[in-house]
C-alpha cells in the first residue's frame, strides 16, 4: 500500500493534468475533421468498399492524432515537473523514483485508454453514419461488413503426389488439412485457401488454368466422412473462399475436423499439382460484432501509444522533452518499418555474399556498418505496424483475445526493458 | 498519525546529524567545478527551531536539498532521524516548504492536499479531516475550490505551508516561509512556527528576514560561501556581555540625570533613550483596531 498509494496518486494526477490541458477537445476536433472529410472521400464501386475506406481513413486519422497527443503529453510529464520544480514537493515525500515512474506510466495508460475509447466511439459513429446514408439496396449489400470473421489456422497438413506422400514446397495432387478443437455453437460456412497451381501444357509448365477439387470432410474421432462436397472451381493463385453447408457443424463442444482435398479428374489432364502452404489455409467463422472489434483494435493501439509514451518518459528523465520526442519517433519509425528495414538488410547481405561481388569499396563498408546499426535498432522497439492490427480491422477479421494477450505480453517485455533503462537514468538524477 | 507516535517513542536527541558534508557541482566534462558546500558539520536537536542563515549563494538551499535526497553528497554524511537522507523511512516524518510554492496549478486547494495526502498513504477519512483543519489553519476556506493558477503569491505560500503539514510531520523544513506574505500573514506564520514548537515538532527555518529568525529560533547557523561560519543559541550569540540595557517603566528626567552622572563618575559611556516599538507591532495594532471597528 505504501508503494501503490503514491503510484495511483501520481497516475491520477498526471491524467488530470492531461485532461485539464484540454486534450479531449482534440477528439472533438477529430470528429469534426472526419465529418468534413466524408463528402471528400473518393467514390468507390461497392458500399462495402466505401465502408472499408471510411474505416481505414478514420482509423488512420485517429492513429496519427492519438500518437501525437500521447507522445507530446508524455514528453512533458516529467520535464514539466522538473522545470517547474514541482519535483521538489514530491521527492521529499515518501515517493521512490520507481513509484514515481510507475505512476507516470499508469497515468499515460489512463489517458491512452480513455482517449482511444472516445476515438473508437467516434470511428464507430462515423462508419455507422456513412452506412445510414446508403439507400436500401446498398444497406442490404453492406450489412455483411458489420459481421466480423474469425479465422482458425491449420494444425496439420499432409501433401500427396499421385497418392504418395509429398514434401512441403512441392506441388501436390491432393492434400489433407486438420483443424483441432474447432469451437462449437457457431456455424462454419467459409474457408479461404490460397495456392499456386502448375499446369502441364505441350511446351512447359504454366500457372494459368482452372482447378477442380473434390472435398471431403471427416470427423477425426469417428473417422467418418461427414459429407462429400461438390467440385469447386478455383482460379489459380488467388485467395478464394469455399462455402461449407451451414448445418454441417451444428454440434456442441469442440471438434477435430479433417478436410481432404483432391484434384478432380476434370483437371487431371492438364494440372501437375498445387503448391499450397499451411499458413494459406484458414477456416473462417462469423464472430464478434464490428463495434467490439473496433474497441479491441483501439485498445491495442492504446497499448502501443502507452509504450511510445513511456519511451518519451524514459527519455525525459535525462533529456529535454524535444529530444525525448525525437527518440520516441525514431524508435516508432524503427519499429513500424522494422520488417522493411530487415528485408533491406538481408537483401544487402545476399548481394555482399555473392561470389562475383566486386571489390569492397569504402561506401560498401559504410553500408555494411549502417546495416548492422539498422538491424540493431529495429530490435529496440516492437513491430508497431504489424501489431496495430489495423489491416485485420479493415479487412473484417475478428481480433482474437489470444492475439491481444500475445501482443500485450510482448509489449510487457519492452515495458520492463524500458523501465530498467529509465530507472538507471533516473535513480541518481539530482535536482538543482 | 500513528507513524509520528512511533517516532516519538524513540526520543531521539538529534533529528538531523550532518558531518563533514561536502557538495561539489561539476560541469559535464568536469572542467568547471563549484564547491557549494565545503565540509559543514552541525546537528538539529529534537523540539527546537533551528535557523539556517546566509546570503544568496551561501549553500543553504543546497544543504536542504542534500537533506531531502534531491541532491547526493560528494562526501560526508547526513542522517535524518537515524536514517540516510534518501531513505523513504525518514521522509514519512518530514514536511517541506520550498522557497517558492511549486505546485500543480491546474488543481484546487482541496485536490492538491488530497494529492499530497495520498503520497503519504493517508486514508481518505483522515485526509478529509486533516485537509479541513489545514485549510482553516492557513485561512483559505473561501478559495479552497478555486484552481491554484488563480491564487495570489501569498495564497500560494499558504497552500504551500498546508501541503508541508499534511502528514503532521515531526520535522519541518521551511525555506523562506514568509516570502510573499503581508505582515499579518508573516505574523501568522511565526505564530504557527511557535505553535509547532509547542507541539514538540522540530523546525529548520531558512530565511533572509533576520528579524523573523531572531523572533522564533532557538539556535542558528550562519553559512558563507559554503562554509559554516557561526553556530549556536540565538540568545548567546546576540547577547553582548560587555554592555547592558536598563529598562525603566517610567520616564523620569531627574533619575536619568543621576544615572548619567553616576556613569560619568565610573568613567562608563552611557546613553539614555526611550525604547522603540517594532514596526510590525504598530502595523498589526492598526489593522486589528480597524478590523474590530
Amino acid at each position: 500500500m505504501t508503494f501503490l498509494s503514491p503510484v495511483f496518486a501520481i497516475a491520477y494526477n498526471s491524467f488530470q493534468e492531461a485532461v485539464r490541458s484540454k486534450v479531449f477537445l482534440i477528439c472533438i476536433f477529430i470528429l469534426g475533421v472526419l465529418c468534413l472529410m466524408a463528402p471528400l472521400l473518393p467514390s468507390v464501386d461497392t458500399p462495402i468498399l466505401k465502408l472499408k475506406l471510411v474505416l481505414s481513413v478514420s482509423t488512420s486519422i485517429c492513429y496519427i492524432f492519438g500518437l501525437i497527443i500521447l507522445i507530446f503529453t508524455s514528453s512533458n510529464l516529467i520535464s514539466d515537473d522538473i522545470s517547474s520544480r514541482r519535483i521538489f514537493t514530491i521527492f521529499p515525500k515518501p515517493v521512490s523514483r520507481l513509484s514515481y515512474l510507475c505512476g507516470k506510466l499508469l497515468g499515460i495508460s489512463y489517458l491512452a485508454v480513455s482517449l482511444m475509447i472516445i476515438l473508437a466511439i467516434i470511428v464507430i459513429f462515423f462508419v455507422r453514419f456513412t452506412y445510414f446514408t446508403f439507400n436500401e439496396d446498398e444497406k442490404l449489400e453492406a450489412a455483411s461488413f458489420f459481421q466480423m470473421i474469425e479465422t482458425e489456422s491449420v494444425d496439420k497438413i499432409e501433401l500427396f503426389q499421385n497418392g504418395l506422400p509429398s514434401k512441403i514446397n512441392r506441388p501436390a495432387t491432393s492434400f489433407n488439412v486438420t483443424f483441432n478443437g474447432v469451437s462449437a455453437g457457431k456455424i462454419l460456412n467459409l474457408m479461404t485457401i490460397r495456392f499456386l497451381a502448375y499446369f502441364r501444357s505441350k511446351k512447359d509448365l504454366s500457372h494459368d488454368g482452372v482447378v477442380y477439387f473434390d472435398i471431403k470432410i471427416m470427423d477425426q474421432k469417428s473417422q467418418k466422412i461427414l459429407q462429400n462436397m461438390k467440385e469447386v472451381k478455383i482460379q489459380d493463385g488467388e485467395f478464394r473462399t469455399i462455402d461449407l453447408p451451414e448445418n454441417l457443424f451444428s454440434y456442441s463442444g469442440k471438434k477435430d475436423l479433417k478436410f481432404i482435398f483432391s484434384i478432380s479428374e476434370k483437371s487431371q489432364e492438364s494440372i501437375g499439382g498445387v503448391l499450397v502452404k499451411q499458413t494459406d489455409i484458414l477456416l473462417r467463422k462469423p464472430s464478434s460484432s464490428f463495434e467490439l472489434n473496433v474497441f479491441k483494435a483501439f485498445i491495442l493501439l492504446a497499448a502501443q501509444f502507452v509504450l511510445l509514451g513511456f519511451i518519451c518518459i524514459m527519455g525525459s528523465t535525462r533529456l529535454s522533452s524535444f529530444v525525448a520526442i525525437m527518440l520516441a519517433l525514431t524508435l516508432f519509425i524503427a519499429g513500424y518499418y522494422s520488417n522493411f528495414f530487415m528485408t533491406q538488410v538481408k537483401k544487402h547481405e545476399r548481394i555482399r555474399a555473392q561470389p562475383n561481388a566486386k571489390a569492397i569499396t569504402f561506401l560498401d563498408k559504410v553500408g555494411e556498418f549502417s546495416d548492422k546499426y539498422v538491424s540493431a535498432i529495429v530490435y529496440l522497439a516492437p513491430d508497431f505496424g504489424k501489431y496495430s492490427l489495423q489491416n485485420e480491422l479493415v479487412d473484417g477479421f475478428a481480433i482474437k483475445n489470444s492475439q491481444i494477450i500475445k501482443i500485450l505480453m510482448l509489449y510487457m517485455i519492452y515495458f520492463i526493458g524500458y523501465m530498467i533503462v529509465a530507472l538507471l537514468l533516473f535513480w541518481r538524477r539530482e535536482f538543482t | 498519525m500513528i507513524v509520528c507516535h512511533n517516532y516519538r517513542k524513540r526520543h531521539l536527541d538529534n533529528v538531523v546529524e550532518i558531518k563533514d558534508l561536502k557538495k561539489t557541482f561539476k560541469s559535464f566534462f568536469g572542467k568547471h567545478r563549484v564547491d557549494a558546500v565545503k565540509g559543514i558539520t552541525f546537528n538539529v536537536h529534537e523540539g527546537e527551531i533551528f535557523g539556517l542563515l546566509g546570503p544568496n549563494g551561501s549553500g543553504k538551499t543546497t544543504t536542504i536539498k542534500l537533506l531531502l535526497g534531491l541532491l547526493f553528497p560528494t562526501s560526508g554524511s547526513i542522517s535524518l532521524m537515524n536514517h540516510s537522507a534518501s531513505s523513504m523511512k525518514s521522509h514519512k516524518f518530514i514536511g517541506y516548504l520550498p522557497e517558492e510554492s511549486y505546485l500543480y496549478r491546474f488543481l484546487n486547494a482541496d485536490e492538491i492536499l488530497h494529492f499530497y495526502g495520498k503520497l503519504f498513504s493517508i486514508s481518505r477519512n483522515d485526509r478529509k479531516k486533516k485537509i479541513d483543519e489545514l485549510i482553516s489553519l492557513v485561512g483559505l476556506e473561501k478559495s479552497r475550490k478555486r484552481q491554484l493558477k488563480g491564487y495570489s503569491k501569498g495564497m500560494m505560500r499558504r497552500i504551500g505551508i498546508a501541503q508541508a503539514l499534511i502528514n503532521d510531520p515531526e520535522f519541518i523544513i521551511l525555506d523562506e516561509p514568509t516570502s510573499g506574505l503581508d505582515p499579518i500573514g508573516t505574523r501568522e506564520v511565526k505564530d504557527l512556527i511557535m505553535m509547532l514548537k509547542d507541539k514538540g515538532k522540530t523546525v529548520l527555518l531558512c530565511s533572509h528576514l533576520l528579524a523573523d529568525v531572531e523572533d522564533v529560533c532557538n539556535r542558528i547557523a550562519i553559512m558563507y560561501e559554503g562554509s559554516l561560519e557561526c553556530l549556536g543559541e540565538v540568545s548567546e550569540l546576540l547577547t553582548d556581555l560587555d554592555s547592558c540595557d536598563i529598562v525603566l517603566n517610567k520616564y523620569d528626567e531627574k533619575l536619568n540625570k543621576r544615572i548619567l552622572a553616576m556613569a560619568k563618575e565610573e568613567n562608563i559611556t552611557c546613553e539614555i533613550s526611550s525604547p522603540r516599538r517594532k514596526l510590525e507591532d504598530l502595523f498589526l495594532e492598526i489593522v486589528n483596531k480597524n478590523k474590530n471597528q
